[in-house]
């Protein structure tokens, strides 16, 4: 079962520009003065992923299901537990020192806090030059133009350059978050919630700015956020992550149009859009997500869904293709809520 | 535009400014409210924009460092809460007023379990309850705000609740009193979206039920057309729009609050509409600019914005502080027609 419209998986240019298979990141649960290992998060717990050349592919989910850790993940910047990753038709997962750095080069992250993400002590030409360094691409001017050249293509002075990151706000911090990623001409830049630390006037400016650098440098982005509204807007297709798993897989429009997973219907739901007076129906999901230490037994969401019957927590649903390009993993995709349901209200 | 009757909160030239290290701090600077009992407003801006000061000057808790000027006037029930006296005060916040705020967690105190801590705002404006009384009324609150098995969840502490279950718990504490005004400073941001449908939902219920105001602080305007009646929008230190959510967001009167509301994605859109860009920065509360403090950033400026401030002006069911609104409303500039 694959994941994307090109199901072949060779390396060459028609495949997929990365793909996960089975990929699995647990972290440990230690506790006691021993440190004993008590159990594991299931961070990322067997996700089938594929992100084709040139497109932006969007992942969406609350916080803790895992969203953050499978970009991470990805990149190998967060070391997978199990599965693999193919790059470029290279196994990630076998690179290993000078090999996996060389491969870095071409897969650049955008972090969401523009303050925690870059060093205080270090000047923006020092921010943005660090990774020319650690690779040895140019020296003296060569660099500094190339610095140059990034810092203007993102919308901020030459001046810049000798300053240090507390002297801008938040909108231009993001922009030499970006610069940074940029300078090194990736091919795939995992941009993890890059707007969402952002006031509304300064995240549309961003937003434009990755969708203008997406066009001109040829990039393909995983974009990672919670806010669907975003997501959508930059994203050709996405993926919906709940606990670990991704449960549903689209085309942007066809999974507004049509949502399959139940959760996915919940979600969209329960977004306020900002329309006065618009009557819809909302789906309250009643309680909380689950522990990812101790996920349920089958389906991961059939503890808070309105359609969970017995099959539901025996087996786990696959993420099968129920119309063209668009995956769900749900006994019961496309099944409409009952309208009588207790979960539905009108909002 | 008012159902519900009288008029219940009034804010007049409401000046609050902050001595800090780097200077005068103009936070909040002239700002006018009106709130009906039984009615929500919601209070709208972008960070630096004077809301949350706003709504902390109602309630009476700027620090030292702060000062309200003389001049303004915070009008609740007729009675101004800035000349009241200490005692007054403490009669009515967290009894007729009460105030939840973003971040659950540090807005709980992590050492007292959840049920005291209900319990002390009920002891403090209710002495006449009896323990088994204030007992009864903690788990009648915590049922109300939707906390299972409410009985066995007095005991717990905060850090054993999660965050859409802390945010209920400041709710019931809040609520307890059975205020005639609610302040919730973005009572949701710090929430997932399925656990803030669950919130908006519940605030709306006991709105209701209650009838209680809502004096709402939020940045996010989807929340804002679900939750308001009226609506004030905020841009550094002072209301530039207010009026019913409907004719606001269908007819944005102040440029602010039309390019506000084309910058931001609604769910379905796509790259094929380009969002509006609010060009440049938010000034600096340490220096507002002089004339229309939107100018610099603003599509429609022309030099009398640049040398005079305009004031709120009537334009249409809003009010408007840009000139384009001085003979009336501004043509249609419809965002989502």
């Amino acid at each position: 079962m694959s994941t994307s419209p090109t199901s072949a998986g060779a390396p060459g240019s028609t495949g997929p520009l990365l793909e996960a298979r089975e990929l699995k990141t647990h972290f440990p649960v230690r506790r006691g003065i021993l440190q004993s290992v008590v159990g594991q998060v299931h961070a990322v717990d067997g996700v089938d992923l594929s992100i084709m050349p040139g497109e932006t592919l969007g992942l969406v989910g609350e916080s803790g299901c895992g969203k953050s850790t499978l970009g991470r993940s990805l990149l190998r910047l967060v070391e997978p537990t199990a599965g693999s990753i193919q790059f470029e038709g290279q196994d990630l997962m076998k690179l290993r020192g000078g090999a996996l750095k060389a491969k870095r080069r071409d897969m650049q992250l955008i972090f969401q806090d523009p303050v925690g993400s870059l060093d205080p002590r270090m000047t923006v030409r020092q921010i943005i030059g660090e990774g020319l360094q650690a690779h040895g691409i140019d020296r003296g001017r060569q660099r500094e133009d190339r610095v140059q050249e990034v810092l203007e293509r993102v919308g901020l002075r030459p001046e810049a350059a000798g300053r240090h990151p507390h002297e801008f706000s938040g909108g231009q911090r993001q922009r030499i978050g970006i610069a940074r990623a940029l300078v090194l001409r990736p091919k795939l830049v995992v941009a993890d919630e890059p707007v969402s630390a952002l006031d509304v006037s300064i995240q549309s400016q961003v937003l434009n700015l990755l969708v203008e650098l997406k066009r001109e440098f040829n990039l393909t982005y995983l974009f990672v956020a919670h806010n669907l509204a975003v997501v959508g807007y930059i994203s050709d297709r996405i993926a919906v992550m709940y606990l670990g798993k991704v449960v549903e897989l689209a085309q942007a429009a066809d999974l507004y149009r049509r949502p399959l997973h139940p959760y996915t219907v919940a979600l969209l739901s329960a977004i306020p859009v900002p329309i006065p007076g618009q009557k819809r129906q909302r789906i309250v999901l009643h309680g909380d997500v689950p522990s990812p230490i101790n996920p349920p037994s089958g389906c991961r969401f059939r503890t808070r869904c309105p359609l969970a019957q017995e099959i539901c927590a025996e087996q786990e649903p696959p993420l099968a293709e129920h119309e063209s390009g668009h995956l769900a993993a749900c006994h019961f995709a496309g099944t409409p809520f009952p309208t009588n349901h207790e979960a539905v209200a009108t909002a | 535009m008012s159902t519900a009757g009288a008029e219940l909160l009034r804010v007049e030239n409401l000046r609050t400014y902050f001595h800090t290290r780097s200077g005068l701090m103009r936070a909040v600077d002239g700002v006018d409210l009106s709130l009906d009992a039984g009615q929500t407003l919601c209070l709208v801006g972008e960070s630096g924009s004077g809301k949350s000061v706003t709504s902390l000057s109602i309630m009476g808790l700027i620090d030292g460092r702060g000062e309200i000027l003389k001049g303004s006037r915070i009008a609740f029930q007729g009675l101004n809460l800035l000349t009241a006296g200490e005692g007054t005060l403490q009669s009515i916040r967290g009894n007729e007023i009460s105030m939840i705020f973003q971040e659950p967690m540090t807005s709980l105190n992590p050492v007292y379990r959840i049920g005291d801590q209900i319990g002390e705002t009920l002891k403090l404006h209710r002495h006449q309850m009896s323990d088994r009384q204030v007992r009864e009324r903690i788990i009648e609150m915590l049922q109300l705000v939707g906390i299972p098995a409410p009985e066995r969840r007095l005991g717990d502490y905060p850090h054993q609740l999660s965050g859409g279950m802390r945010q209920r718990v400041m709710i019931a504490m809040a609520l307890a009193c059975e205020p005639k005004l609610l302040i919730a400073d973005e009572p949701t941001t710090a929430l997932d979206v399925t656990i803030q449908a669950q919130i908006l939902e519940l605030m709306k219920e006991l709105r209701q039920r209650l009838d209680m105001a809502i004096l709402l602080i939020t940045h996010d305007l989807g929340v804002v057309a679900e939750m308001a009646d009226e609506v004030a929008v905020m841009y550094a230190g002072r209301v530039v729009e207010r009026g019913p959510v409907k004719e606001v967001f269908e007819s944005p009167q102040h440029p602010y609050t039309e390019a506000l509301l084309h910058s931001i994605p609604i769910l379905g859109m796509t790259q094929a509409e380009p969002l509006r860009v609010i060009r440049g920065m938010v000034p600096s509360p340490l220096n507002w600019p002089r004339g229309c403090r939107f100018a610099s950033r603003c599509d429609y400026t022309f030099d009398r914005c640049l040398e005079e401030d305009p004031p709120l002006l009537a334009a249409g069911e809003q009010q408007s502080a840009c000139w384009l609104c001085e003979s009336g409303q501004r043509p249609a500039v419809g965002v989502h027609a």
